[in-house]
């Protein structure tokens, strides 16, 4: 089951009511939306405030979403939509349809080119989750980092890795779930506390 | 909990399990578990920039603001789409298959039942063909004829021969 499928099942249990299944979808995307929307408004807090707006809008039109493109794709489209109309009702230059093109949506981890409007203290903080996480990866035992890099870097699936690994995907599971564990333990503190959440 | 959360990542956890995560996400521990676990596979990646755009403290305030919307129900599922769609399907060709039937059943018929119709309609016509009966026979049975306008009086009734010198009388 791919990412798109983990979607779906999160969307249904939406759409059946359940708002938690929805704000797992919104604490996992609000990064990538929020990078994006970045390049369109470029203020942080009004860049959160359009994020907002975007995932309350696409939860207001969960019931009609069907599935036909992945999740993403059409939030996507709806962030675009919310940004553009708050930069016109701001009275600024929303950009033409051509600049946004809804096939960027799939490939856009590619961050080469984007005029990026992080804060330096963004930026510090980024370094410092790249350099926390690339040294939990180098303490873990080779075959949990061989595991995690396969799944989350090469994108294979649990019975993919099974074969690479030459173990029984049980294993591979176990595997995967015992370096995300132990990256976090070195993560989690940099998240702040519940008063200071950075999520 | 950590180890459903880590499945359901990757697609690898059933119904059962996803309804337990979500569940826990109600608490911040298991909801700061998925996103710690998410943005351990961003950096991985290399979106540094991403793991980091969130507005600190945007969880709490997007959930103040999910909390005020009304909880959305949309009852048919994917599942159920899909089933109609194919009900649908099922149904247009099956009564495709019904009138493609019938059209050609009837296509085949006239060496059967167009041609006996055709027999049945020479006969009536041939029956209808008025034919030359003499008018004593006529006369002699008019009391049987249906035409009468006394029905059911015509065994009872004779055809007199009346001279025209009386009759003027």
């Amino acid at each position: 089951m791919g990412d798109r499928e983990v979607d779906q099942q999160l969307v249904e249990r939406a759409q059946r009511g359940d708002k938690r299944a929805f704000e797992m979808l919104v604490m996992k995307y609000q990064r990538k939306l929020g990078r994006l929307l970045s390049r369109l408004v470029r203020d942080p807090a009004e860049v959160e405030d359009v994020t907002q707006e975007a995932f309350i809008k696409a939860y207001r039109a969960l019931p009609g979403f069907r599935g036909d493109s992945a999740f993403y794709t059409w939030l996507y489209r709806i962030a675009i939509n919310t940004a553009k109309n708050y930069l016109v009702a701001m009275g600024r230059r929303a950009p033409t349809s051509t600049t946004f093109d809804h096939e960027e949506a799939e490939s856009f981890e590619d961050a080469e080119g984007l005029r990026n409007s992080s804060t330096p203290e963004d930026e510090l903080i980024g370094k410092q989750i790249a350099n926390t996480v690339n040294r939990a990866m180098e303490a873990l035992p080779e075959d949990l980092r061989t595991a995690i890099t396969l799944r989350e870097i090469e994108g294979l699936s649990y019975e993919e890795i099974a074969n690479v690994m030459n173990c029984p995907i049980g294993t591979v599971r176990s595997r995967i779930f015992r370096a995300r564990d132990a990256i976090a333990a070195e993560l989690r503190p940099m998240l702040g506390t519940d008063e200071n959440r950075r999520w | 909990m950590n180890e459903q959360i880590s499945r359901l990542m990757d697609g690898d956890a059933d119904e059962s399990e996803v309804e337990r995560v979500c569940h826990g996400c109600a608490t911040g521990p298991v909801m700061e578990t998925w996103v710690c676990y998410h943005m351990i596979g961003d950096a991985l990646r290399g979106s540094v920039s991403e793991a980091t755009s969130a507005a600190p403290g945007f969880s709490q305030r997007f959930a103040a603001m999910l909390a005020a919307e009304p909880t959305i129900l949309a009852p048919q599922s994917r599942l159920t789409h899909r089933l109609g769609v194919s009900w649908a399907i099922a149904a247009t060709v099956a009564a495709v298959a019904v009138v493609g039937w019938t059209a050609v059943s009837l296509t085949d018929a006239p060496t059967t039942a167009i041609a006996r119709a055709r027999e049945a309609a020479d006969v009536r016509a041939a029956q209808l063909r008025p034919q030359a009966i003499s008018p004593d026979y006529l006369l002699a049975h008019q009391e049987y004829s249906p035409a009468t306008a006394m029905q059911g009086a015509g065994p009872y009734l004779r055809a007199v021969a009346v001279p025209a010198g009386d009759a003027q009388r």
